[in-house]
């Protein structure tokens, strides 16, 4: 831009106007002293292009107006931008306005106002609008190189406005008109998706879309809920059948339980009964019993005695027999005793017998008779001692003999034909020997027992007596009925099946489990807890089917259905503007990536202007601008310079910018008191340089010391007085 | 015996794929459902599946019955997988019982029908292994011809999907004149037409092959089936795979012989030459007129080498154009799509 004129009024020091005309497209130099409302003019310019007639605040005040009074501070320039004359005009504070006016056939006309006239201005001068408040340096776009301020000439951070513009301006070295009208497109296009600052900027789609799928979800749940709920009934109503039929259950073991208890009480009485029944019956029948014994006992005292009767009897008959044995002994023992004399006499009359001896040495010896018998003589060994034989006698024996058989016949006759046989008159002597003698024993022992038994039963038979006198005395006290074995018969059975009775029952009794109080109070807990569960379960029926009845009408399934068919349609539109939002950040990306690659090599293109200027000043060799077009070192890193030096290393950078900038269209540069430290050689040829940048540079020179330009003849030059 | 053989009505349906047509495709149902029961039959099956879910406004289950009742016959109505017989569903809607004709399946059994007897039995769920003809095969043969009603699929899925799977010989095992099957959407005619699948009256979706018709079906000792369109509206897929220059063209034509009621998938992949560009907005354009339009260029990347690059300013947007179809070939959509937009604008952007 080149300004022509610059109006204030009511502006800090200026509150009186202050009209300056006649601004020439070369070197302009604006010069007072100090205080006199230089630097306030260039606050003005800056006011007037860059800031926004809305801004207010106490900071605001301060800095626009006149200490001590509440004006409206007004700015009005005409400049010339795109080889178009333009005029602003804007009022600040109080009724704030802003106009923009083009030059149209001699006159001016607005061609915006108020934001609009701000936002055209800003974009002319690649300016961003601030966060809030006046413009910060970093805000100012092309101004913040052109516009140097007061004090040292610095290289501040350039913003990333200006880096855009500068670099923009670099990159018309290489790209076309087309090139950037199509990065502009781009960039067009792209801020209907994304903020200035790079934020994606959601499609209304999208905005909708998540109220829409909340919705959604919302609805897809009520369905689900309602959709579910067909089931649910059908188990419900399934359940309820089970919790009926559990309930019938319950009930029927409550009943079943109630009459155990019943049947059992009943039991404990029938049994008490059964004991008592057998109880008396079974007095009754020992009674009888005793009774029934009793006369047992007489009958068989009976018998007894009747027995004892009969062995004294026999006892006594034995005693008689023994008698006849008596005599019948004596008949043997006389018997026997005509046998001894029988044996006597015929042992007499084998002595009187012829015998034979039989002399056998070493033998005694023997007679032998003449019926052959033999046997030792008696006495005889006497007549044979030692070794000398002699039989003197013989015929003695034999005379005697003789002599005492006549004898012996005379009392026995018969023998003188039938002679006794010795040896079977011992047989017999010795066998009615023994006769007698076990007849006597026996006798004598028979005799014995008999008398014995005969007093044992005597003894027994007066015992019996007695006791059956006892028994008779005892039953003739009681009084016994006259079918009392039947009575006693018919006592034992009763007292048997009474106390069968009662066993079985106690049998039935310990079969049932023990008290069945709890087990009804059970029953009936769980028959309550049954038909509980049941009536909720009804409950809950016939909830579900209200439910289902009332859904039915809230057509929930359309309801998902028109919010799935709006997500599809937003989601769809959501996507195919993400897609396109995507595609041009991408395209964007990709020209920004470019550019940046085209970027990074225009330090050291830049570098060369820049180590010019630097070396008409200076003589010193080349200087280094580092990515962030700073210079970065000479012969020395830049931190190692001189005051002066580091101004004109800073001057020298700003102006070859400012030179790039300027390859479209003149700007507007101004230096204020920006060579405080250059001495006055370098100073000098830094005025000559200045003069030969008027060639692409409408320069104003901010100054305070006029004469050190008195060298620029050619200068259009303006003076401001003291202000106080 | 002469019945009419339809199913899977849907109505209520969703129609997501539809864009703002998605009302105009419900719509479309109930209009087909009339034209059904317009035409000359003893009477009407209806296999499962009358609506898309049980959660349908009751308007719409009293406008089906409505229309229902006006067929010149008796009508008998299985409840499907997606309308299937449990409390709560359109079943019980009291105008079930308002009208004289309709027969909802509510029970399994033998039918009497004019000519014959229906075996049918109603689907208790919307999802199962089991086979919902095997019952057929144990129930006594009744004299006379005999027809079941059916719904599930008939092979050709794994059986060990929830589908109601049915043996492709259940007509024959289950000694059937007629087999009238509802699931599929497309018309599918077994075995001489022992056993069919009507399809839907009116096309669902994208996709389906032979849908939007009912089948007349005519028994006395042989079979004859008739195939009859009953559905409007178009369900149109169009993908190109572009090469050359100048391949939109027939994809142009093929759009512009499409009626007025249509819904239109357009797919495009390949490569878009600069002199294609404006054809393809073209399309957008011929598009606009159907119930639902929508152009997928997702699988589409500018011609490399063609003279649009050659012909990009040199600079930072010829250099950005180098680097996106670098990016593009590689697969990145967002490259693709940005290049296609630089094409755009430098065909838009004057110097």
């Amino acid at each position: 831009m080149i300004l022509e004129s610059i109006h204030l009024e009511g502006f800090r020091c200026f509150d009186q106007p202050l009209r300056l005309d006649g601004f020439g497209p070369g070197l302009n130099i604006l010069s007072g002293p100090n205080g006199s409302g230089k630097s306030t003019v260039l606050r003005g310019l800056r006011h007037a292009l860059v800031d926004s007639h809305a801004t207010t605040g106490t900071a605001v005040k301060e800095q626009m107006q006149p200490w001590g009074r509440a004006l409206s501070p007004r700015l009005a320039v005409v400049f010339q931008n795109g080889g178009q004359r333009w005029r602003v005009e804007k009022q600040f504070l109080q009724s704030p306005r802003a106009r923009l006016e083009r030059e149209e056939n001699g006159q001016f006309r607005p061609v915006a106002e108020g934001n609009a006239a701000v936002q055209r201005l800003q974009a002319m001068f690649h300016a961003d609008a601030p966060h809030r408040g006046l413009a910060e340096n970093a805000n100012l776009g092309l101004l913040q190189v052109l516009w140097t301020p007061q004090g040292r000439p610095d290289t501040p951070d350039w913003g990333q406005g200006v880096r855009a513009v500068v670099e923009a301006s670099l990159g018309a070295v290489v790209a076309s008109p087309k090139g950037r009208a199509i990065e502009a497109a781009v960039q067009s296009a792209a801020l209907a998706y994304f903020t200035p600052g790079g934020k994606y900027r959601p499609s209304e789609e999208e905005k909708r879309l998540d109220g829409a799928g909340e919705r959604l979800t919302q609805a897809r749940a009520a369905w689900r809920e309602a959709s579910a709920r067909g089931a649910q009934l059908l188990a419900v109503r399934q359940r309820a059948e089970t919790e009926a039929g559990a309930a019938a259950l319950a009930e029927t073991k409550r009943k079943d339980a109630e009459a155990r208890v019943a049947a059992l009480s009943g039991l404990r009485e029938k049994l008490a009964n059964a004991r008592a029944s057998e109880a008396t019956d079974r007095r009754a029948f020992e009674r009888l019993r005793q009774a029934m014994d009793a006369i047992g006992r007489e009958r068989s005292l009976v018998k007894e005695l009747e027995q004892a009767v009969r062995r004294l009897s026999a006892a006594r008959a034995a005693i008689e027999l023994s008698m006849d044995r008596r005599a019948d002994l004596a008949v043997k023992s006389a018997e026997f005793e005509a046998l001894v004399q029988i044996g006597n006499d015929a042992k007499e009359w084998m002595a009187a017998q012829p015998a034979r001896l039989i002399v056998t040495p070493e033998q005694p010896i023997r007679v032998e008779h003449g019926a052959g018998a033999t046997g030792a003589v008696p006495g005889q060994e006497a007549l044979f001692p030692g070794d000398g034989i002699r039989l003197p006698g013989i015929a003695r024996i034999r005379v005697e003999a003789s002599a005492a058989r006549e004898k012996i016949l005379a009392r026995r006759p018969e023998w003188a034909t039938h002679p006794p046989e010795l040896e079977l008159l011992r047989e017999r002597y010795k066998s009615m020997k023994t006769a007698l003698d076990a007849a006597k024993a026996g006798f004598e022992t028979a005799n014995s027992a008999a008398e014995r038994e005969l007093a044992a039963a005597e003894t027994v038979e007066r015992q019996l007596t007695n006791e059956l006198a006892a028994v008779r005395a005892e039953l003739t006290q009681r009084e016994l009925p006259p079918d009392l074995a039947d009575q006693t018969d018919q006592a034992a059975i009763r007292a048997t099946a009474a106390r069968a009775l009662a066993e079985e029952l106690e049998r039935e009794l310990a079969t049932a489990g023990g008290d069945p109080e709890p087990a009804v109070r059970a029953a009936a807990a769980e028959e309550r807890a049954a038909k509980s569960a049941l009536e909720r379960t009804l409950q809950e029926e016939a909830r579900l089917e209200g439910q289902i009845e009332l859904t039915a009408t809230q057509n929930l399934y359309g309801r998902v259905t028109e919010l799935e068919e709006e997500e599809a349609v937003l989601n769809a539109a959501a996507v195919r503007y993400r897609r396109r939002a995507n595609a041009l950040q991408t395209l964007r990306q990709a020209i920004a990536a470019a550019s940046a690659e085209l970027a990074a090599a225009l330090p050291e293109r830049l570098s060369g202007p820049v180590s010019e200027i630097w070396g008409r000043l200076t003589g010193g060799g080349p200087v280094a601008l580092n990515a962030q077009w700073k210079p970065a070192a000479v012969h020395v890193p830049v931190d190692h310079l001189s005051g002066g030096e580091a101004e004109q290393v800073a001057f020298a950078t700003r102006l070859a910018l400012a030179r790039h900038l300027a390859r479209e269209e003149r700007q507007l540069a101004v230096f204020d008191d920006a060579f405080l430290a250059t001495d006055a050689a370098r100073a000098a040829i830094i005025l000559e340089i200045l003069q030969e940048a008027t060639a692409e540079l409408q320069i104003l020179i901010l100054t305070c010391h006029p004469e050190r330009y008195d060298r620029l003849p050619a200068a259009v030059r303006m003076e401001l007085g003291p202000r106080y | 015996m002469r019945f009419l053989h339809t199913a899977d009505w849907q109505i209520g349906m969703k129609a997501a794929s539809a864009g703002r047509a998605a009302p105009r495709v419900r719509e479309a149902r109930f209009a087909a459902a009339e034209r059904v029961v317009a035409l000359e039959a003893d009477f009407l099956l209806v296999a499962g599946d009358t609506f898309e879910d049980n959660g349908v406004d009751r308007a719409m289950v009293e406008r089906t019955a409505a229309i229902l009742a006006r067929f010149r016959g008796p009508v008998f109505l299985l409840p499907g997988n997606h309308d299937s017989l449990v409390p709560g569903s359109v079943w019980d809607h009291p105008s079930w019982w308002q009208y004289a004709n309709l027969n909802v399946v509510r029970a399994a059994g033998a039918i009497p029908v004019p000519g014959g007897t229906l075996l049918a039995a109603p689907l208790t769920g919307t999802h199962s292994r089991n086979d919902p003809t095997l019952w057929l095969e144990s129930v006594p043969r009744p004299p006379g011809i005999v027809i079941a009603m059916s719904h599930g699929t008939v092979e050709g899925i794994d059986p060990e999907t929830e589908h109601y799977p049915i043996s492709r010989s259940a007509w024959r095992r289950a000694g059937l004149d007629y087999l009238a099957l509802g699931h599929w959407h497309s018309t599918a005619i077994y075995d001489g037409g022992r056993m069919a699948y009507s399809g839907t009256h009116e096309t669902t979706r994208f996709g389906e092959r032979a849908s939007g018709n009912v089948l007349r079906v005519t028994l006395s000792g042989s079979v004859a089936i008739e195939t009859l369109p009953a559905g409007t509206i178009r369900w149109e897929t169009l993908d190109a795979d572009l090469r050359g220059p100048g391949e939109l063209e027939p994809l142009r034509a093929a759009l512009q012989a499409l009626p007025d009621e249509s819904l239109v998938r357009c797919r495009l992949s390949g490569l878009l030459h600069a002199g294609d560009r404006a054809a393809l907005e073209q399309l957008r354009d011929i598009g606009s007129r159907f119930l639902h339009f929508s152009l997928r260029t997702d699988g589409l990347l500018p011609a490399a080498g063609s003279q649009w690059m050659e012909e990009l300013p040199p600079g930072a947007v010829r250099a950005a154009a180098a680097r996106l179809l670098g990016a593009a070939r590689e697969g990145d959509q967002s490259a693709s799509d940005a290049l296609l937009e630089l094409m755009a604008f430098a065909a838009r952007v004057e110097p």
